[in-house]
């Protein structure tokens, strides 16, 4: 029991422990607690596709600028059953996929590596920055003639889409590497390999992570605009068409599907970015 | 615990925008006898840092060299541990996996280490927080991860760099206390460096004042108050006010001297 002086005389206090378990409330303020966010979100989203509904019933906006969302679910139905919609996602898919899982196998090591070796930095790296400020759009006529209108040419816009923001995010991360750090590893007997693998690697990590983000959003750019332009399957090429013959229910069908996908993995990354580095300021962007 | 001998220093720093040779020590020698808690005190610039830094293996003399148990040193050494001012925790590392840090490093970790681990995390009053992360930590709490973590390795020499810079000044006066008492069961040679005289007088053996860069020693002073120190009353022993009269009046000198150099070389 602790002492303490107060105007009034001697209070006794009780002690409080320093660690006790999380008290986790209970009845209706911990159903509150657990899931209150994620009602809102529902009721919120809910509201937002009742009120699409109405407002493009009324006839306001034209249909074909706010078709109902009902409309777009029945496209969305329709092409599913007539395997129409399997067939472009999974080309939009795989060339996504693809594209990107290359673009982070090849990119982590590239930066690491540029980050890591000064003389690496030096010749390579006037190249990465001169791509990744290439507009890659403008790459994209050159790559389909050299690499057909298929698969091929798709995964490897993407890749390059993808590869170079995640090289120069890496590559940030360990040139940022705190110098304390290195001292520490270095100071306790750490060899060139071990301050690689136990001090700039994991110090790096966060970094890798922001990256693989914005690559993923990137990536996701690059299949829609590749298949727009030159493609004859896949999300981006529905949507031409779509445009082309004023089928406005199928156009947003595609664009809500593009959506969905980009948000789901955007939000795994930023998770996983908390989840990896608590100790770093979380990014608001 | 060994000694530190150091011969005719002499370290320079190439300042390539400046386009000049900045000399930190410029034939500097000191003998640390085995098992002395050296205090280094002096103004800024005058190259206590660096000295520290080449005892741990961090940067390589220019001229001269420096001898730990006889050995010149070349580099980083299993028996030479330092603590940092900002703390230098693997911020990704649990407090445990922090304080095996060094003896991960040297590859000395086993289940007889491990217990060493154990010892040196109570030691330091931090037993429960084995899996806490270093920012869920205080910085008073940090810093002794970090002194953990020396310790862990039994290092022969600790060095110790401005530890308590990072701190308020209450916690400071509490980490002296708790240090002193930590350090006089462990019986390292100890070379601290700070910019506190009460901290110098409250924690060496002995202390050595230091001049305006290129430093070099401008006396050496026995402390001679026994041990206990961390009394509130230890300001009032006459020993301690004499020695903080003449270190502040040696301090004062060397740090208008350094500001005048500096103020010449704009």
């Amino acid at each position: 029991m602790a002492t303490t002086f107060g105007s009034t005389g001697i209070q006794e206090i009780h002690e409080i422990p320093r660690r006790r378990p999380i008290e986790r409330p209970i009845g209706w303020d911990g159903f509150k607690a657990r899931y209150g966010i994620t009602v809102i979100t529902i009721i919120n989203v809910t509201i937002f596709f009742v009120l699409w509904e109405i407002v493009a019933r009324m006839g306001v906006v034209s249909k074909l600028l706010l078709p109902p969302i009902s409309e777009v679910v029945k496209v969305t139905i329709e092409m599913a059953e007539s395997g129409e919609l399997w067939k472009h996602l999974s080309f939009s898919a795989i060339n996504f996929t693809l594209g990107f899982l290359i673009a982070t196998v090849t990119g982590i090591p590239m930066g690491l590596m540029l980050g890591a070796s000064k003389k690496l930095d030096i010749i390579i790296g006037p190249y990465i920055w001169a791509l990744f400020s290439t507009p890659r759009l403008a790459l994209l006529p050159l790559i389909t003639v050299a690499l057909g209108f298929g698969v091929v040419s798709k995964v490897f816009l993407v890749f390059i889409g993808a590869f170079f923001i995640i090289v120069i995010n890496t590559w940030a991360g360990v040139k940022t590497v705190d110098q304390n750090l290195i001292h520490a590893g270095k100071v306790f007997g750490a060899n060139r390999f071990q301050i690689f693998s136990k001090v700039i690697v994991p110090f790096t990590l966060p970094f890798i992570i922001v990256g693989l983000r914005l690559g993923v959003t990137r990536a996701l750019v690059v299949t829609v605009v590749a298949e727009m332009l030159a493609s004859s399957r896949g999300m981006g090429y529905v949507i031409v068409r779509a445009a082309d013959a004023f089928n406005s229910a199928k156009l947003f069908s595609m664009i809500l599907i593009l959506v969905i996908v980009s948000m789901t993995l955007v939000t795994l990354l930023r998770k996983s970015e908390e989840w990896i580095a608590p100790w770093r300021e979380k990014s608001s962007v | 615990m060994l000694e530190v001998v150091t011969e005719n220093l002499t370290i320079e720093y190439e300042l390539i925008r400046e386009k000049e040779t900045l000399t930190a020590l410029w034939d500097f020698n000191l003998t640390v006898p085995p098992g002395e808690f050296l205090v280094i005190v002096g103004p800024s610039g005058c190259g206590k840092t660096t000295f520290i830094n080449v005892v741990v293996g961090l940067i390589t003399p220019t001229k001269g060299r420096i001898l730990c148990g006889g050995k010149e040193v070349k580099g980083p050494g299993n028996e030479r541990a330092m603590v940092f001012q900002d703390y230098a925790l693997m911020p990704w590392r649990s407090i445990k996996n922090n304080v095996e840090f060094g003896l991960e490093l040297q590859g000395r970790l086993n289940k007889e280490t491990a217990k060493n681990v154990d010892h040196y995390i109570n030691l330091v009053g931090l037993r429960g927080f084995e899996e806490n992360l270093p920012h869920e930590l205080s910085g008073g709490m940090r810093q002794r991860v970090g002194l953990a973590r020396a310790l862990s390795t039994e290092p022969q020499v600790l060095t110790m760099d401005e530890p308590f810079g990072a701190l308020d000044a209450m916690t400071r006066e509490v980490m002296q206390a708790e240090f002193e008492k930590i350090l006089s069961k462990t019986k390292q040679t100890v070379i601290f460096i700070t910019h506190s005289i009460d901290e110098a007088i409250t924690m060496g053996d002995r202390i050595v004042v230091m001049t305006a860069g290129p430093g070099r020693t401008k006396a050496i002073l026995d402390v001679n108050i026994p041990r206990p120190r961390y009394d509130i009353n230890i300001r009032e022993h006459p020993r301690y006010q004499e020695l903080r009269q003449q270190i502040w009046n040696m301090l004062k000198l060397e740090q208008q001297a350094q500001m005048d150099r500096e103020a010449k070389l704009d």
